[in-house]
């Protein structure tokens, strides 16, 4: 039985909000939804499995018909899928009512249903969202599997707030594929037989790597599968070392360096880590302002040695200063306040 | 530091003089208009520079100028400082102006433009030198700029003696940090309630859609006469019922049963025409039945559909209601950026204030410590009748007496020189702990009784640095001499 395998791949969610190509990753995520359509048209896929978060939100009407269309075209594959926490069944939603194409099953039961599958002699089990959270670990109990059947699931979440589950045992409860949804990295445990299949495309700056769907063959012999990549767009968190040394125009020179090398596809979030000269100002909006910059984070410290200073300028305002921020408590606030107040002191000296 | 000697070329009404300086104390002695407020004036000018200020008929310049040649304003005087031989010339005359300095140890030239003298006197400025150390004639009372430059002193500068860094300065700079972030964070926030006003804007209209759809005519007729269809039907399902065949086939059923009762022929016909007449009325019955429920389907789907319809779009807007709400949950909480920059905006204000705390305790240590070396220095200078006094933070002298707080105006003149004396010298302490500086002092006893004379003279020997007494009087001279205080005399005559 040859199937593909998506998940989150929230429909209608804008990316990067404010910067010039957030239209166009807003577009993307449609485009390659549609996509994975053509491709289990053309690859003459059996089954669709979509674990959760279709939608970014609860979908409308003419959402569903969008995409009620596209199933239309791939009448020979039968499409499965739940609804995730972020489109999850409203008792409004339109999941309730919406009335999808014959190849079209929806799981929208609130505990752990399953449609068997006679002519392909498989079983899929699953369960929708009905509010935002579940911290039940609802996957605790699956009842006996027959045996004899492709016994597969269809499950989103595996974090505290939504479904909390270990991978362990969603080995050991005997599936011959777990298509899994919510979290947006895509990782493969137990031989393949568990699948996270990762954001369709990235949702935000924090969806770093490879983004794509799954496609594979699986039989009650075994599973094959292989992770199929959508380089549509990729985010990259890439830390850059800066040093005692390192001036304002260098670090520019540094970031333009990197971009000339990137891939077209790449959107950068840059770390500057390591020590900074006091003397120098880095001009972080003009990074920003850079091609392919979604965001730059400060991790780096100032080239102080706090200790020494208060040993070089133990009569002096700094070490005095010093030594009257050690009375404070040592929280994030506070060590920021140590930098900011040595550093307006030495800015001062002649 | 201390002045070694000084060579004047021409300055006022004295040309081609020159003058040796003992480290210690100088007493110099001359009648009236000998020259000695020149002498002091063309020293200090020597030290801070001379300004010809403009359209002021009395300054410095005016007073100064020499009497025979104008443009020829030149003298030059030497200093020690940590040991250190420096030579200062300078050219007064406005026009070409001139300043050189030249350590003559290795004759390097230093730039007194680029600050090189200012620095090698500690920071002192002409105003704080003036409102301290030199005491001119009838000046003993330093005017209020001294209470400004003593302020800012004691919040400036570290009582260890670290004047390299200025309290002040950093807190200025931390709070244009402060503001740079909060200017930041006010524009991130504003982009945000902007969204959140469109949103809720929208949310607005949306619910007003929904419950005008909801209580539309159009939408509460529909529904009214789906029911009243509904009524209708039922009614209709009797009514409509054909009486008249009824009655034709209850006629015929009679005359069956009627005929039953007859011969073998009417029996059989009989049978025939019951049953064919109860098939006719099933039949009849049926026929009708579904010929209704076809009609009324019809219309009742059109009303059903208009219905579903209308109700298809309201649902609509109540998703999108939702999902409005939803992001607007989303938008109440404030973005990464804008927590990072309430940490720093916190952090600021922790930093400025734990420097205010330091700022306040220098403020502390230095008045408190400047209390006490005025009331030593009074007390020395009054053979202690009056051993406490008081400084506010305007520098307002007060004095202790028959547990009495009263303000040293209330003194005697003499008094009250004495104590603005004490002051002048204690405040000149803290100001020269980078680099001692000579005390001048111009006629500055004259007001003194004998007693007090000596009793200063005794207490101002104990001073580390030089000393140059102005006096037309000879009484400072045996003083010293009675007192045994070693001393150098320069007579001006």
């Amino acid at each position: 039985m040859r199937f593909i395998h998506i998940a989150d791949v929230h429909l209608g969610a804008v990316p990067d909000e404010g910067k010039p190509w957030s239209d166009r990753r807003k577009q993307d995520i449609w485009d390659t939804f549609a996509e994975v359509i053509e491709v289990a048209e053309t690859e003459k896929i059996d089954f669709l499995f979509i674990a959760g978060d279709l939608f970014q939100r609860q979908p409308l009407l003419r959402e569903l018909k969008e995409i009620n269309y596209l199933f239309r075209r791939i009448s020979r594959t039968k499409v499965v899928l739940i609804a995730g926490n972020h489109d999850y069944l409203h008792p409004k939603s339109y999941y309730n009512s919406f009335q999808w194409e014959e190849n079209v099953y929806f799981i929208g039961s609130k505990e752990i249903s399953n449609i068997s599958f006679e002519k392909e002699n498989v079983c899929i089990y699953g369960s929708s969202y009905w509010q935002r959270e579940i911290r039940d670990p609802i996957y605790g109990q699956i009842e006996e599997l027959d045996t004899s059947k492709i016994n597969i699931l269809l499950f989103h979440g595996g974090d505290a707030k939504h479904i909390p589950c270990s991978w362990k045992k969603l080995a050991e409860a005997g599936f011959d594929y777990v298509a899994s949804g919510h979290i947006h990295q895509p990782g493969s445990y137990g031989e393949n037989r568990i699948v996270m299949a990762g954001a369709l495309q990235p949702i935000d700056q924090n969806d770093t790597g490879q983004h794509g769907f799954w496609m594979g063959d699986v039989t009650k012999l075994g599973i094959s599968v292989k992770f199929y990549p959508v380089r549509k767009c990729e985010y990259v968190h890439l830390p850059v070392a800066v040093n005692g040394e390192m001036t304002n125009g260098e670090l520019i020179y540094k970031i333009k360096e990197i971009l000339s090398f990137a891939e077209p596809f790449q959107i950068y979030k840059f770390i500057l880590s390591g020590k900074k000269n006091p003397e120098v100002e880095f001009d972080i909006q003009r990074i920003l302002e850079m091609d392919q910059v979604v965001s730059v984070v400060e991790d780096f410290v100032l080239d102080y040695d706090f200790e020494k200073m208060k040993e070089t300028y133990h009569n002096q305002m700094v070490g005095r200063f010093i030594r009257a921020m050690e009375n404070n408590p040592k929280d994030a606030v506070a060590q920021k306040a140590l930098y900011y107040g040595v550093d307006a002191l030495c800015k001062t000296m002649r | 530091m201390w002045i070694e000697r000084a060579e004047i070329k021409n300055f006022g009404k004295l040309n081609d003089r020159k003058f040796e300086f003992s480290p210690g104390f100088n007493v110099i002695y001359g009648e009236n208009e000998a020259g000695k407020t020149t002498l002091q004036h063309f020293l200090t000018g020597m030290l801070f520079g001379i300004e010809k200020s403009r359209g002021r008929a009395n300054d410095v310049y005016t007073a100064y100028e020499p009497w025979n040649s104008a443009s020829y304003f030149v003298g030059n005087m030497v200093m020690q400082i940590a040991e250190k031989r420096f030579l200062l010339e300078r050219n007064f005359y406005h026009k070409e102006k001139t300043v050189k300095l030249r350590n003559l140890l290795d004759h390097e030239l230093l730039s007194v433009e680029m600050g090189d003298l200012e620095m090698l006197l500690g920071g002192m400025t002409k105003e704080n030198y003036e409102n301290t150390y030199c005491i001119r004639q009838a000046g003993f009372l330093a005017d209020d700029s001294l209470a400004g430059a003593l302020e800012s002193y004691m919040a400036d500068v570290s009582n260890s003696g670290d004047g390299s860094v200025r309290l002040q300065a950093a807190i200025e700079e931390l709070g244009k940090k402060r503001r740079k972030a909060e200017k930041e964070r006010k524009g991130i926030q504003g982009e945000r309630q902007e969204k959140i006003r469109q949103l809720t804007t929208e949310l607005e209209i949306l619910k007003e859609d929904i419950s005008f759809q909801k209580s539309s005519e159009l939408a509460v007729t529909m529904e009214r006469q789906q029911e009243r269809e509904l009524a209708r039907e039922k009614e209709n399902g009797q009514k409509k019922y054909p009486a008249f065949l009824e009655k034709v086939l209850f006629i015929l059923i009679v005359a069956a049963l009627i005929l039953l009762f007859g011969k073998i022929m009417s029996r059989i016909l009989g049978v025939i025409l019951l049953a064919g007449s109860i098939a006719a009325v099933f039949l009849l019955r049926a026929y009708r039945k579904m010929e209704e429920q076809r009609e009324s389907l019809i219309v009742n789907s059109e009303i059903a559909e208009g219905l579903a319809e209308m109700k298809e779009q309201w649902t609509e807007k109540e998703n999108r209601y939702r999902n409005v709400e939803e992001q607007l949950q989303e938008l109440s909480e404030s973005s990464p950026r804008e927590e990072e920059l309430t940490e720093d905006i916190k952090a600021l204000e922790m930093a400025a204030q734990v420097m205010q705390a330091i700022s306040q305790e220098i403020y502390e240590d230095v008045s408190d410590s400047l209390q006490r070396e005025v009331s030593k220095n009074l007390s020395a200078i009054t053979g202690g009748k009056y051993d406490s006094m008081i400084l506010d933070k305007e520098l307002h002298l007060y004095i202790w007496e028959g547990g009495k707080k009263l303000p040293v105006a209330q003194l005697s003149r003499g008094t009250l020189e004495q104590a603005y004396f004490a002051m002048r010298m204690a405040v000149g302490k803290i100001l020269t702990r980078e680099e001692s500086m000579p005390v001048l002092l111009d006629e500055t006893f004259s007001m003194y009784d004998d007693k007090r004379l000596v009793d200063t003279l005794r207490w101002l020997s104990s001073y580390q640095g030089q000393i140059l007494l102005f006096s037309c009087q000879k009484r400072e001279l045996h003083a010293l001499d009675n007192l045994n205080i070693p001393y150098q005399k320069i007579e001006l005559t």
